[in-house]
């Protein structure tokens, strides 16, 4: 039920509108933290936040997003006063790389020993979401909630508060980075071929 | 619908073949031919379904007739199940839904 004149929804409808979401928060939590402790403390929070502001929130728009939006927002703020060794690290190394190739350098070595991509068939969950976890965070957060998430660019954009072609780039690099660390582990494990050296 | 099953779908053409060569443009047909090079920088828009300014069908129709390309296309199209794949059955926790629920009772409860 709508307040007359306002265009806002009760928080008796929060129950209906927000909750249904929990799942969703709590996965993109846990792949934007990578640890569940704090992924856990970071859906309390959203949705303690989410509920006193429930009279901000648009009715019609993407509830989810709107949650997403929340979460990270807290998600950076508790960065902000203990950032993570690693992530700094990562970042460092990530942003150092340049200009991407247009063709895929990864692709072009892995076309020549599994052309159909079998390989990525051994790479176990856990080893994928610990490289998401390396990204740079707005890579991250890119990837998460375009490849996991399934939101459009546009979405992402307003929830990052950045213009769609920078979603675009993020979303590129991040998943360059991601593939290329997977690739590598693969070979590592001996799930394909290395064919650095063939000509 | 799956990538893959998207996939099938746009190139269940029985102009399917690999006798594309480098540098071709895929030749006449009911699409407007492009580069592999606007292909290839196309694959992250067309998979997200996100193209501007060229068709799923043009984008589709190179990627199916270019040997060179499809690989390309279709490790894209792995990666991104990979993905999919890794996240499957993650539920939030119970006991952290009743934690969630605990909260939002007792800040309903509070008097403002």
């Amino acid at each position: 039920m709508t307040e007359p004149g306002k265009g806002k929804i009760p928080k008796a409808d929060f129950n209906e509108e927000a909750l249904p979401h929990m799942d969703a928060v709590f996965r993109f939590a846990l792949r934007l933290s990578g640890s569940r402790d704090l992924a856990e403390d970071l859906v309390q929070e959203t949705f303690l936040r989410a509920f006193r502001s429930w009279d901000k929130y648009t009715p019609g728009t993407q509830c989810k997003s709107w949650l997403f939006t929340i979460c990270r927002n807290v998600f950076l703020r508790h960065r902000e006063r203990g950032q993570r060794h690693d992530e700094i690290v990562s970042e460092n190394v990530d942003r150092s790389s340049g200009p991407f190739e247009a063709v895929n350098p990864v692709w072009v070595k892995a076309v020549k020993a599994d052309p159909e991509g079998e390989f990525f068939d051994a790479i176990v969950d856990e080893r994928v979401l610990q490289h998401i976890q390396d990204l740079p965070e707005d890579y991250r957060t890119a990837v998460i909630l375009s490849d996991l998430e399934g939101l459009s660019y546009q979405e992402i954009a307003e929830m990052t508060d950045v213009p769609v072609g920078t979603v675009k780039s993020r979303l590129f690099r991040g998943r360059r980075v991601l593939q290329s660390a997977l690739y590598d582990y693969a070979v590592s494990m001996g799930y394909i071929k290395d064919t650095s050296d063939e000509t | 619908m799956t990538l893959f099953d998207r996939l099938k779908q746009l190139l269940g053409s029985p102009k399917f073949s690999h006798s594309h060569s480098e540098g071709d443009d895929g030749g006449s047909g009911p699409c407007k031919p492009i580069s592999c090079m606007e292909a290839i920088a196309k694959v992250h828009e067309y998979l997200d379904g996100e193209l501007d300014g060229i068709s799923s069908e043009e984008v589709a129709h190179h990627f199916s007739i270019c040997q060179k390309c499809y690989p390309h296309l279709k490790l894209e199209e792995r990666f991104r199940v990979l993905l999919q794949r890794s996240q499957q059955d993650e539920a939030c926790p119970e006991h952290l839904r009743e934690q969630v629920l605990e909260l939002l009772a007792a800040e309903a409860a509070e008097p403002r």
